[in-house]
């Protein structure tokens, strides 16, 4: 009985289109809590980068964007925001590390692990890509050359 | 009631599929492993050889609400290294959040941490196997910017259980700067309450049902300087080990965390400072030192650098919260500290594109106490370190050295005090050195080759590791990994592994093949001992 239901739930799925984007509480770098959603209102396109310190392809996902950054924003004002899974153990590392690498992003920690359960990814790097309210764009990992791949969806009109 | 819960979820989603004003999601998360025997490592498989672990989670979000569920299936049993008790399948957590204006109430299971998680952190690591969700209440009262008030209560999550003991909180979060309206200053204070409600039969009078601890903290933020300092303290309680309870003298216990920094663009800067001295909080009392991290209450990080390379996770260090007579020790003080920085591109150290550094220092001590056995009780100095637990030193170099290729170099010397952190062994000094090198070819192609090697006197002695990857496009990849010990005076063995990756959006499948070396395996600074063991692991993950 269970299982079929269970198999009813998953179905629905297919005819639902997930494209609304998922609420939860994160926290920015002074310590204040903020709604995702009121950082993600635009109608420039947004990368959201989820990411953690101790994770080097989101390490190398994110350095390798920053040296491309300046020109994606000239060219399509794209904002990224990078949110860290980082908890207690290694949280006090974000704030020095983003600022020892020099990346211009803005910067929020998941403290909660809130929208890491609403997007429903196992592991970072989880990149989404935002335009006009709704998601066009996911993809979990990072190979060199992925960074392409996001340039043409942020820069496709 | 769970089966109510079941069809309202999937009536409701259906229902609502065209109206596109709820929203529906989930996903699926799959580890399935074939054991094999091996000798070189006396590996014998269990007789179930196939196992898989699954997780299914089906959200709905409508208006105010939102609820969802997450159905976990193990079979026939979990993987080696898990919790026994999580065998079979079974409904394993459900929810309900209403949301509106300042309020957020949430009845079934939910995950919430008080200040650094030392005296509360309920969450799910699925690595680590731990999952220590509370199901019960909780309510969150926000006042806009000031603070924010959060009351639950509830029982633990066991395995597929529940634990018998009550557990329930109140936190508030406080922002003094707000309320003081100060601008150049970001002052936030919190405080936080948490008690267990346990029955216990005990020939000791002073051992009560009713278990408290206490958190206090503040965090300052002005410019670029911040500092974060948190006290906690638990109320005396009855300790336990191996499944016994010692009551006939009780501890009470605390933690010390000073944390400071100081960041600019181009340079950050972070020291942390802890002591801890029992802090360790299990939902039932004869929990205490299981294998499984079950029944945790808190959350005790070792705070050390976490490596991202091969031989530089042989030897971690896990934090030592509690108290052990039979092993003389107590607790832990010491700290960490990092370091990063950038040298500009086409400066000097910089070179064409610039160089981005980073270092980082940690050292960890127990205790110095003296033990009085008669009486069953010890003393312990507050600031005089007792004996050197672990050192790690090390740096990180990243250099991009032209359009298409990246290096690191690194270098890490450790000691590890084996007798005290795996109960036998020496002190063991090491010395690991790894050179990383990725190109990106044309069409999304890309490769990646690191080698390290470690140099040590102590324990197995040297080793050496090899791992060459190749991304076929930017969705498929192969690799094979190696790590050859083979310093070891009595058994030399080699830890291959061959494996490939598929990513497509938001889905990913991995296969892979190899020996897996026994140790203890810790993510997110939480370990559980994995035993060494050999066959073929494929996983999948996706979200809809």
């Amino acid at each position: 009985m269970k299982k079929i239901l269970l198999l009813i739930t998953l179905l629905s799925v297919i005819y639902v289109s997930a494209q609304e984007i998922p609420s939860g509480t994160i926290m920015d770098m002074k310590g204040n809590k903020v709604a995702f959603k009121d950082i993600i209102k635009s109608d420039k396109p947004i990368i959201v980068d989820f990411w953690a310190t101790w994770c080097a392809p989101c390490i190398n996902e994110l350095d390798t964007i920053s040296e491309l950054y300046p020109d994606w924003q000239d060219e399509t004002g794209v904002k990224l925001i990078a949110i860290s899974l980082d908890d207690e153990r290694t949280a006090r590392r974000i704030k020095p590390l983003v600022n020892g690498k020099a990346w211009d992003y803005e910067i929020y920690r998941d403290f909660n692990l809130d929208l890491k359960r609403a997007f429903n990814f196992s592991a970072p790097p989880f990149l989404v890509i935002i335009k006009n309210g709704k998601i066009v764009y996911t993809h979990s990992g990072f190979t060199p050359g992925n960074e392409d791949k996001i340039y043409e969806i942020i820069s496709k009109k | 009631m769970k089966k109510i819960f079941f069809i309202l979820l999937a009536t409701f989603s259906l229902f609502q599929a065209q109206a596109q004003k709820g929203r529906f999601y989930g996903g699926y998360e799959g580890y399935l492993q074939l054991y094999q025997n091996d000798t070189p490592t006396s590996f014998v498989a269990p007789s179930d050889k196939f196992r898989t672990m699954n997780y299914i989670t089906a959200n709905y979000a409508y208006s105010h609400f939102k609820a969802g569920l997450q159905y976990e299936a193990f079979l026939p049993s979990p993987l080696l290294g898990y919790n026994p008790d999580l065998k079979g399948n079974k409904l394993a957590t459900y929810y309900i959040d209403f949301k509106k204006n300042n309020l957020d109430i949430t009845a079934g299971y939910f995950y919430d941490q008080f200040g650094s998680g030392l005296i509360f952190r309920a969450w799910e690591d699925r690595q680590i196997g731990i999952n220590n969700a509370i199901r019960g209440i909780r309510a969150k009262y926000t006042i806009s910017s000031v603070g924010q008030l959060t009351a639950f209560t509830g029982n633990q999550r066991l395995g597929f259980e529940l634990s018998k003991s009550t557990l329930s909180g109140v936190n508030a979060d406080v922002s003094l700067s707000d309320i003081l309206d100060m601008h150049d200053v970001n002052i936030k204070t919190g405080f936080s309450y948490i008690n267990r409600y346990q029955e216990t039969a005990s020939a000791n009078p002073d051992l009560k049902p009713y278990t408290g601890s206490y958190s206090s903290r503040i965090d300052v933020d002005a410019g670029n300087f911040y500092g974060n300092f948190e006290y906690d303290y638990k109320e005396s309680d009855a300790r336990a080990t191996n499944n016994v309870l010692l009551d006939q003298v009780l501890f009470d216990g605390n933690a010390w965390l000073l944390n400071l920094g100081y960041a600019k663009k181009g340079i950050g800067f972070n020291a942390t400072f802890r002591r801890l001295e029992n802090i360790q909080m299990y939902s039932e009392r004869l929990l205490e030192g299981n294998l499984y991290n079950s029944g945790i209450v808190n959350f005790v990080p070792g705070l050390t650098k976490q490596h991202d390379f091969n031989l530089a996770n042989i030897y971690v260090y896990q934090a030592q919260p509690s108290i052990s007579f039979g092993e003389e020790k107590v607790g832990e003080i010491g700290g960490q500290m990092d370091i990063f920085f950038r040298f500009k591109r086409k400066s000097a150290l910089g070179g064409k594109y610039g160089t981005k550094v980073a270092v980082n220092f940690s050292r960890w001590h127990g205790l110095n106490a003296t033990f009085d056995y008669d009486r069953k009780i010890y003393r312990a100095d507050f600031i005089k370190p007792g004996k050197l637990y672990f050192q790690d030193i090390n740096f990180e170099v990243r250099k991009k050295i032209s359009r298409s290729s990246k290096m690191i170099f690194s270098y890490i010397n450790l000691i590890y005090n084996k007798l005290k952190l795996e109960g036998e062994g020496d002190m063991v000094h090491a010395g690991i050195g790894v050179v990383d090198f990725e190109h990106k070819f044309s069409g999304g192609n890309s490769g990646h080759i690191q080698l390290e090697h470690m140099n040590t006197k102590q324990d197995k002695g040297n080793w050496v590791s090899g791992l060459v990857e190749y991304n076929f496009s930017p969705e498929f990849g192969a690799y094979i990994n190696n790590m050859y010990n083979y310093g070891n005076k009595d058994k030399k063995i080699l830890y291959f592994n061959v494996g490939m990756n598929y990513v497509h959006n938001a889905t990913r499948l991995a296969l892979s093949y190899g020996r897996q070396r026994g140790g203890l395996l810790c993510v997110g600074g939480v370990c559980r001992y994995v035993p060494s063991s050999k066959g073929v692991t494929f996983t999948i993950s996706t979200s809809f």
